[in-house]
């Protein structure tokens, strides 16, 4: 385990040197959120906003929300290269298994955003918004906790979307697509307890992308619970890891046949 | 200026023929960018199930915005996609080889590369739009412009943005991070955008001249949206260009010390 460690501690020792990278993502976090807020502020003006949820709660919950976006690396982009490059050939004779190598990298420099934006992210929303959310502070580090593990999952699927070079040639649009899914059906827009009735709110709820991003922070509106969030996290973090190492095993098969 | 073109007309030629080279790929990766932006799309019928408008922005000014921005970055990246590679080419000493050349560095290290996965975006991009003309009856006589125009907003907003890397190190990250939002920003309903982000949305990260106020023009005919757009349009990729070469000017002084063995 110590390995992973050490893995994870130069990344994060890395990502934290880099105040650059770090503030362009803040400062566009920012952004993102003040125009999705913005957006809700037209529509609650125009009179469509939703009912019992105010528009101090609907700005937390975007704001959290966004948060959720900017706190993985973009760890698909590093699989992306060392694949292309031929890269990973040297990486698979090293003593420790490619694929959590690079996961224990990605939890590293999570951990760098998680100080930055759980620190200044929280306090931007605070000041901006005016207060905590009508429901208390609470729910919002509930909300923080459960966008760990969402963090986690996000990064899962980065790492399978970075695999899917060895077959594409590219990973960035296998990425944007697993992006918009996540926009359509993690409830980044508007909450899903709000979807229109053709949506099968239902089973949307129990997908990884609902458990990730809009469920934590429904907990904000007083929608949801959140051990069953947490719960759905687990049962869906052990599910990709299982599915992601036999995938990584399909790709291992691919470059020991055609090489690095 | 004729020699300038001739060579931009090369490095266009040699683009095409590059990109149709790989038919296979090509056909997977506009699949895959018409699948992606199919999924993407009902977020905005979901969003304008619950509410009909956004400050007057309806599903299809929702349509056009999406399909001028997604047609653009198609563009950019078919053709252009050396800008964004830009903060990496400064960071690499890249542009050291074509200083030596007689062309202009900027169409040499703008034009040098492209992706393939452009095509689909564009095609899907033009497919929205198209869309959209024939749902809502919309006139799409000044589509062809408006996505020249639009392209060159979004392929200065890079230069700009890529230029910081002649004196910021390890930009490439940050400023892919920043393309991307730009891009993203500017499918966004314009009546989001109030205040000190209207400044911005016209001067810094010119959206409005990407997609805003073009939209507005084909949605009203009225002509000074137009002219307003081609004005902002021209004075940002002077600015952009301007920006640049300053930038150039401090790499051509050595900024960079290296040694290689």
């Amino acid at each position: 385990m110590m390995k992973y460690f050490h893995f994870a501690r130069m990344a994060f020792a890395d990502y934290s040197n880099n105040r650059l990278r770090m503030t362009t993502r803040f400062v566009v976090y920012m952004m993102l959120a003040w125009v999705m807020i913005g957006m809700w502020r037209v529509i609650y003006a125009t009179g469509h906003g939703p009912v019992g949820i105010s528009l101090h709660d609907m700005g937390w919950y975007n704001g959290i929300v966004q948060m959720m976006f900017f706190l993985s690396p973009r760890l698909f982009v590093v699989i992306d290269e060392d694949v292309r490059s031929g890269n990973i050939a040297y990486f698979l004779n090293r003593p420790i298994p490619y694929l959590w190598m690079r996961l224990s990298e990605g939890i590293g420099s999570l951990c760098v955003h998680l100080i930055v934006f759980f620190t200044l992210g929280i306090a931007f929303l605070y000041l901006y918004l005016g207060g905590w959310p009508s429901i208390g502070v609470v729910p919002v580090f509930a909300a923080l906790i459960l966008l760990i593990g969402g963090s986690v999952i996000h990064l899962l699927f980065q790492i399978c979307c970075g695999l899917g070079t060895f077959w594409t040639d590219d990973a960035a649009f296998i990425y944007n697509g697993y992006m918009k899914i996540m926009l359509l059906l993690g409830g980044v827009y508007l909450p899903i307890s709000l979807y229109p009735s053709f949506m099968p709110t239902k089973l949307i709820e129990l997908l990884p992308f609902s458990s990730m991003v809009g469920a934590p922070s429904a907990l904000l509106i007083g929608v949801g619970n959140f051990w069953e969030i947490l719960g759905l996290q687990i049962v869906w973090g052990a599910t990709i890891m299982m599915l992601l190492h036999r995938f990584y095993v399909v790709c291992l098969r691919k470059v020991e046949v055609h090489g690095g | 200026m004729g020699g300038n073109l001739r060579y931009l007309w090369a490095l266009l030629s040699i683009t095409f023929k590059s990109v149709s080279s790989q038919r296979g790929a090509i056909l997977l990766r506009g699949i895959f960018a018409f699948m992606n932006h199919l999924i993407y799309f009902p977020v905005w019928y979901v969003m304008f199930s619950f509410t009909p408008s956004i400050g007057g922005w309806t599903l299809q000014h929702a349509f056009l915005g999406y399909g001028i921005s997604i047609a653009c970055w198609g563009i950019v990246v078919l053709t252009m996609f050396g800008l964004r590679t830009l903060p990496q080419q400064i960071d690499n000493g890249e542009l050291d080889s074509y200083l030596t050349l007689p062309k202009p560095v900027l169409l040499s290290a703008a034009l040098s590369s492209s992706r393939n996965s452009g095509l689909g975006e564009l095609l899907v991009g033009i497919g929205f739009i198209t869309f959209a003309g024939f749902k809502y009856h919309i006139d799409m006589t000044f589509i062809p412009l408006i996505l020249v125009m639009g392209s060159i907003v979004f392929a200065s907003g890079i230069l700009f943005f890529a230029s910081f890397g002649f004196w910021l190190r390890q930009f490439y990250a940050s400023a892919e991070e920043i393309y991307f939002n730009f891009n993203l920003m500017s499918s966004r309903p314009a009546p989001i955008f109030t205040g000190i982000f209207k400044i911005i949305t016209l001067t810094i990260v010119p959206i409005g001249f990407m997609t805003h106020i073009p939209i507005e023009f084909i949605m009203t005919h009225q002509f000074k949206f137009l002219a307003f757009a081609m004005v902002g349009t021209v004075a940002y990729a002077i600015f952009a260009i301007a920006f640049f070469y300053h930038g150039l000017k401090y790499y051509e002084s050595g900024n960079r010390f290296g040694v290689r063995g």
